[in-house]
Order: C-alpha cells, then sequence, then structure tokens
C-alpha cells in the first residue's frame, strides 16, 4: 500500500469521528434520523473493516463488497431525508413535488428497462453505475424542485445533497472508467475513496451545527378568512341581483 | 462501450457541478425567526428598516430630469435634497448599530452565556460597520450619493448581519426572562436620550 492509501483511510476515519462528535453535539440524529442510519452505518462499517484489514483478517475480503453494496443502497435514505425535509408533511408542496419526483424516478426505471439485460461490465460495477444514477438524479430532481417552488434549503440539507450527489456521481464516473478498461483501474480505484473523503469534509461544515430549512412567512389566516366571507357575500348578492333583474 | 462513455462522461458533469454547487452554499445561520422577532420587538430600528434606501442612490431621475428637460437647476437641486435625505439615512443607520451594540452589550451584562472571543468579534464587527459608515458619509457629503450605491448596501447588509448576530445571542435568553429584559432595555434607554 502506498502512502496515499494510509493518508486517506486515517483521514476518512477522522473525519468519521469529527462528524460524529459533531452530530451528536448539535443533536442532529433528532432532526435527521434518516441520514442518521446511513452515517452511523458507515461509521460502523468503516472501523469493523479497519480493524479487520489491521489484523489482516480474512473476513475483510468477504464483507467489503456486500457491506459496500448495502451502503451504496442506503444513500437513499439520504435522498428521502432531502425529500421529507425540503418538502414536509405540512407543506402543500408536497403531493406536487412527490408526483414530479415519482415520474422523474420512473422514467429512469424505464430507460433502465429499455436498456436491455444484459450486463455491461460487472455486475457490481453496473450495480453501482445505476444506483448512483437514480441517487443524483433524485437528487437534481429535489434541487431542481426546490428552486422551482422558491423553496429556501438550509445549510444542512444543501451540504448533505451536495455531499452525497459528489460522491453518486464520482462512483458513476468511476465504475465506467473501471469497465472501460483495467488498464486505467489503479488511477480509478482511488477515485472513490477521494470523493468519500470530500463528501466528509463538505458533511463536516454543512452539519457543523443545527441549521434547519428557512421557514415560510406564515400567511395571514384571519385575513383570507375576512376576505373569504366578503366575497361570499358579494357573490351571494349579485345572486339576488340577478333573480331580481330577470324576474322583476 | 457507449454506455460506459456516456456514463463516465454524465458522472464527471455532475460531480463537476456539484463541486460548483458548493460555492453557492446557504450562509450560516444561527438565528431564529423567534430571536429576530423579539429582537425588532425590543429594538427599534428605523434605519435598517428603511426600505427604500437604494432609491436614493440611484440617479436614474436625475438623469432623466437633465436629458429630457434640460434643467440642470432642477436636476442639482434634486442631487441636494438626495445628499441630504442620504446623509439623514446613514445617521439614522449609525444610531441603529449604536444601539445594537449597546444591546448586544446588555445582554452579555445580563448574564447571556458568552466568550472573550465572540465578544471581541462584535465589537471588532461594531467598529467596522462604524467605521466604513463615517467614511461613506464623508464621501457622500462630498461627492453626491448617486456613486456610492454599492458601498451603501454592502454597509446595509454589514448591520444586517450585525443585528443577526445579536439576534442569535438573544436567542439564548429564556422567553420567560424577555419581558423583563425589554423594560429594563427601555429604562436604560430612555436614561441614555435624557443624558
Amino acid at each position: 500500500m502506498h502512502l496515499v492509501d494510509y493518508l486517506t483511510i486515517y483521514s476518512g476515519l477522522a473525519l468519521e469521528l469529527l462528524l460524529l462528535w459533531r452530530v451528536g453535539k448539535a443533536r442532529l440524529f433528532k432532526h435527521y434520523p434518516f441520514f442518521s442510519s446511513y452515517f452511523l452505518y458507515t461509521f460502523v462499517r468503516s472501523f469493523v473493516l479497519f480493524f479487520l484489514f489491521a489484523l489482516h483478517s480474512r473476513a475483510f475480503v468477504t464483507i467489503y463488497w456486500p457491506s459496500n453494496l448495502i451502503g451504496a443502497f442506503l444513500w437513499f435514505a439520504i435522498v428521502w431525508e432531502v425529500f421529507r425535509q425540503t418538502f414536509p408533511r405540512d407543506s402543500r408542496l408536497r403531493r406536487v413535488a412527490a408526483e414530479i419526483f415519482v415520474g422523474v424516478l420512473l422514467l429512469l426505471a424505464l430507460v433502465f428497462y429499455l436498456s436491455g439485460p444484459q450486463l455491461v461490465g460487472h455486475p457490481v460495477s453496473e450495480f453501482m453505475r445505476k444506483v448512483g444514477l437514480s441517487v443524483a438524479v433524485s437528487v437534481l430532481t429535489i434541487l431542481g424542485l426546490a428552486r422551482y417552488f422558491r423553496v429556501s434549503l438550509g445549510r444542512n440539507l444543501w451540504g448533505m445533497a451536495v455531499g452525497i450527489l459528489a460522491l453518486a456521481s464520482s462512483y458513476i464516473a468511476n465504475f465506467a472508467a473501471i469497465d472501460l478498461s483495467p488498464a486505467i483501474r489503479p488511477l480509478w480505484s482511488r477515485i472513490g475513496p477521494l470523493a468519500f473523503l470530500l463528501m466528509l469534509s463538505i458533511w463536516v461544515v454543512t452539519l457543523w451545527s443545527y441549521d434547519p430549512n428557512p421557514k415560510p412567512v406564515a400567511s395571514d389566516v384571519p385575513a383570507h378568512e375576512q376576505a373569504r366571507s366578503f366575497w361570499e357575500k358579494r357573490w351571494a348578492a349579485i345572486g339576488t341581483t340577478i333573480r331580481r333583474a330577470v324576474k322583476p | 462501450m457507449n454506455q460506459l462513455i456516456f456514463l463516465l462522461i454524465l458522472g464527471c458533469l455532475l460531480f463537476l457541478f456539484s463541486l460548483f454547487a458548493l460555492l453557492n452554499a446557504p450562509p450560516r445561520n444561527n438565528t431564529t425567526p423567534e430571536a429576530m422577532e423579539a429582537l425588532s420587538k425590543i429594538i427599534s430600528l428605523p434605519g435598517l428598516d428603511f426600505m427604500y434606501a437604494g432609491f436614493l442612490f440611484q440617479e436614474s431621475d436625475y438623469r432623466w430630469i437633465l436629458r429630457e428637460t434640460g434643467q440642470r437647476s432642477v436636476a442639482e437641486q434634486l442631487r441636494r435634497d438626495r445628499r441630504r435625505l442620504a446623509l439623514s439615512w446613514l445617521r439614522q443607520l449609525q444610531t441603529d448599530v449604536f444601539a445594537l451594540w449597546r444591546f448586544r452589550r446588555l445582554l452579555t451584562t445580563y448574564g447571556v452565556p458568552t466568550t472573550v472571543r465572540e465578544e471581541a468579534g462584535v465589537a471588532r464587527k461594531a467598529v467596522a460597520v462604524l467605521f466604513l459608515l463615517l467614511g461613506l458619509r464623508v464621501f457622500v457629503a462630498l461627492f453626491g450619493p448617486f456613486s456610492f450605491w454599492r458601498m451603501a448596501a454592502g454597509i446595509q447588509s454589514g448591520v444586517q448581519r450585525f443585528s443577526r448576530g445579536c439576534g442569535a445571542t438573544l436567542g439564548r435568553v429564556p422567553m420567560c426572562k424577555l419581558a423583563e429584559l425589554e423594560e429594563y432595555w427601555r429604562s436604560l434607554e430612555t436614561a441614555h436620550v435624557s443624558s
């Protein structure tokens, strides 16, 4: 192993410890449970793999890829966290946003279906590319919807979304390049861990303290009620006037 | 093969996009709407609340009068009036900064948890904003308001950030203590005005 690999491993562990401390201190577990579940899984996985690696255990090879595939699948937990925080249950936009979001995912599933059942490259690479692409498209859809409907994102949600987008997009490029030419595999095998470090750095900075989405200004309910009753009275008066005009 | 090349390019583009998105991250917001509402209830900030300050520094109507009517004296009168109004607004903004700084010091005296570093930061920000305000007032008095709208907007957002900092500190005061604090602040302000 090269020095770069050791640096990557140790800085990754240090960043994970730092993020765990911040997430605990800012009580983000309570605010972002789905994000926290992914992060805790990654944290436990990294330390288990680190100790297995340090002990030269054969179990390292056995559990590395299955746990990586589960981790990639858990990216959807972050996508869901970003969605549910951007369009919370009491938001009137939630239904519209959910319909568009599901529509985009169905479209993506159709593209996967039309691309045929044959595998391009290794099955693990194929799985990683497809999960990465689905996550990237989902995050971009949510960010696009938020921008379209003028929903402001807080620093926490922004960091989560951009961090996972950076990781997912690097996986798409990484696993495509690995299957394209085995000769460039050594170079690209470093990209994944470095993208993971980048994601952790983004999360450490943006999740340093609890910074939720700004709440929209509450509508003036009494004024709306007053306007509605005024309109209803006028509407009733118009009916009476028309009836009088038709039948004098 | 084509699919892999397409995905490689797409992945690289998305990665670059995420790096670009990082540059546009929303600023840190450590104030709550409740704290800002409480702050605006306790302190009156007419300079900061004045929404039309930008108009004072725009020269479009001055140019329009010169171009369409050719009456230089009227245009010059407009410029003088704008300068007077801009200076008046800047004075008001300065008063707001002093009020915010006094209020921030009161919060420290009141026992809001803070650190020496935080206090030094507050003092540094207040001095910087006041220094810039003084400079802008001198420039506006000498050269008129029309060339300084960018600077004025920058200083106004600086004062807004300063007030948000005060709001964040006020957010650490328990809600049940706010009425007492407000009353104490009013009594101090009355004493300050009468002295």
